[in-house]
């Protein structure tokens, strides 16, 4: 059974936005839904200023919090390591959107609350994620943390990296490359 | 207010919130002023302020059929059907809020023990069960020795089903205004508070259309009194040791409510109306009409309370990038008119419902008298 993960390196995020937009045409989301989305922040003061860019999703945490709180165990991890939401089970409380320390779920139309899913069909025939694909610098580098020959397991084991919020102690498995 | 004007307000409430429950089943979720940053809105403020009073009139009853404690054996009647009433009301606007109320047959099959609603949501159906049969055994067989044996069971499931309603927020570690023990304590302090109120607003209508006087009005009152002083201890204490620190989202939030958005709110209605002005009428002035002004302030009061309670939990943005945090800001929520037409039906259900079970059943205890 694979252990799917992803590494990301914010240093070479342009901010084009094709990652949410390739995201949204997959899932046919209208455009004011997305499950991930870039958070700017400028660093520095004047004349010395930067604009970093950070992608965020569903980290598919270890221990989730929108596992924990789910009255009706709508959202589940597999595990392959991907957290899911089965929308016959879930009752649209809107507990995960509040226990969730990313802000990565959002309601359907339904008031199913949707989130990032690691498009686990695409990863099931071999294929990556479009918003890996679609990504003209590489930003996301999607796979098997248990095949040590893995591209991210390879990356992982070079380069420094960091994971958000840790002390929420929610373990993700989306890890991003230090500057 | 008599009979007749109340009946005519509560419809005209039903009416509004039947149309506002109308166009949300029809418009769906998006009738809402929520959005995905600000996911709970004032349905959960109302649901909470509704299930509270209920919880709170069992513990109010409790006093009398479970301790024995006079004048309180005399209200048992009426707190068991208006904590019943009340219950259902916060339901009814649960299930309006709820998208896919049906899927919550899952908890059924597949529950979720580490899920604070799903103990909230299961102990309070629970908690119906119990008022059931102990309203059964009371008003409907008039058997005193199972009905005591039913309220015990609900009196130590409101204890246990509002505690768990305060779990519900503080188990939320993302959001730090609500993380932690205060709220399951705070919620069990704030329902007997509620349904003290509610208890003084209903025996003096009550006695003065029958043009009885009983000693539960000036008890309560006293007891009221009590709930109020601690209850603003609780606040401050809670708003201080939010600031202490400038702990991140907690901080924010608190300042919220000290002298931001929410300040108004909090001082104007949470602390002056609900908790200040009640509590100076019933310390300064002793007379009925003054605990009925109390009573009614302290309800309106206790509403602001949980709508600031649900507001500042949310109100600061999720810090995600925490190594390079932003400015604080506050995110807005309004509610839409949908949303508030769906309140008005939760207080219209209850007046409607609370007059028809007055009207077809017998809720007076036997030796109460006109005088």
């Amino acid at each position: 059974m694979p252990r799917y993960a992803m590494l990301i390196d914010p240093a070479k995020c342009t901010g084009c936005g094709a990652c949410r937009v390739a995201c949204q045409m997959q899932w046919q989301l209208p455009p004011d839904r997305f499950y991930n989305r870039l958070e700017f922040r400028e660093k520095g003061t004047f004349p010395k200023v930067r604009q970093e860019i950070f992608p965020v999703q569903c980290m598919h945490c270890d221990n989730p919090p929108c596992q924990t709180v789910c009255p009706t165990k709508a959202t589940y991890k597999t595990a392959d390591g991907i957290v899911h939401v089965n929308p016959q089970k879930c009752i649209g409380c809107k507990m995960c959107m509040t226990a969730c320390p990313y802000d990565v779920r959002q309601p359907n139309e339904k008031g199913i609350v949707e989130k990032c899913r690691f498009c686990d069909d695409y990863v099931a025939k071999g294929e990556q994620p479009p918003c890996v694909t679609t990504c003209m610098n590489t930003v996301r580098v999607f796979g098997d943390l248990d095949d040590p020959k893995s591209e991210i397991s390879l990356l992982l084991a070079e380069k420094e990296v960091y994971t958000l919020l840790p002390h929420m102690g929610t373990k993700p498995r989306i890890f991003y490359v230090r500057k | 207010m008599n009979q007749k004007t109340g009946l005519v307000l509560s419809a005209i409430l039903t009416a509004i919130g039947a149309i506002g429950a109308v166009t949300l089943l029809i418009k769906g979720h998006g009738a809402m002023g929520t959005t995905h940053q600000f996911p709970w809105g004032i349905f959960i403020s109302a649901y909470v302020f509704f299930v509270l009073i209920g919880s709170g009139l069992c513990l109010i009853s409790s006093l009398g059929c479970v301790f024995g404690l006079e004048p309180f054996t005399r209200l048992t009647r009426r707190a068991v059907v208006l904590a019943m009433i009340t219950l259902m009301a916060g339901f009814l606007i649960m299930g309006l809020e709820t998208p896919q109320p049906l899927h919550m047959i899952y908890m059924l099959f597949c529950p979720n023990f580490s899920a604070a609603i799903f103990w909230m949501g299961s102990l309070y159906g629970v908690y119906l069960i119990f008022l059931a049969g102990e309203f059964w055994y009371l008003i409907l067989q008039n058997n005193a020795g199972k009905a005591h044996k039913f309220g015990i069971l609900a009196f130590f499931t409101a204890l246990a089903a509002s505690s768990n309603l305060g779990a519900v927020f503080g188990f939320l570690h993302a959001r730090p205004y609500w993380e932690g023990a205060y709220m399951p304590i705070y919620f069990i302090l704030t329902a007997f508070l509620s349904g003290s109120a509610a208890i003084i607003v209903l025996y003096y209508l009550l006695e003065k259309k029958n043009g009885t006087v009983s000693s539960i009005l000036p008890v309560t009152a006293k007891l009221m009194a009590l709930l109020l002083s601690i209850t603003l201890f609780f606040t401050l204490w809670k708003l201080l040791t939010g600031l202490y620190g400038d702990i991140p989202g907690k901080a924010a939030a608190s300042a919220a409510l000290l002298s931001g958005p929410y300040a108004l709110h909090f001082w104007g209605m949470e602390i002056g109306v609900g908790l200040v002005a009640p509590l100076f009428l019933l310390l300064m002035k002793r007379s009925r009409p003054a605990m009925f002004s109390a009573a009614v302030l302290s309800l309106v009061g206790i509403f602001f309370m949980r709508y600031n309670l649900v507001m500042a939990g949310q109100i600061v943005p999720l810090e995600v990038i925490d190594q390079s945090p932003l400015p604080v800001s506050y995110l807005a929520y309004s509610p839409s008119w949908v949303e508030l037409a769906v309140v008005c039906l939760g207080f219209g259900f209850v007046g409607l419902a609370y007059l028809f079970a007055e009207k077809r059943l017998n809720l007076a205890p036997t030796e109460e008298s006109p005088t």
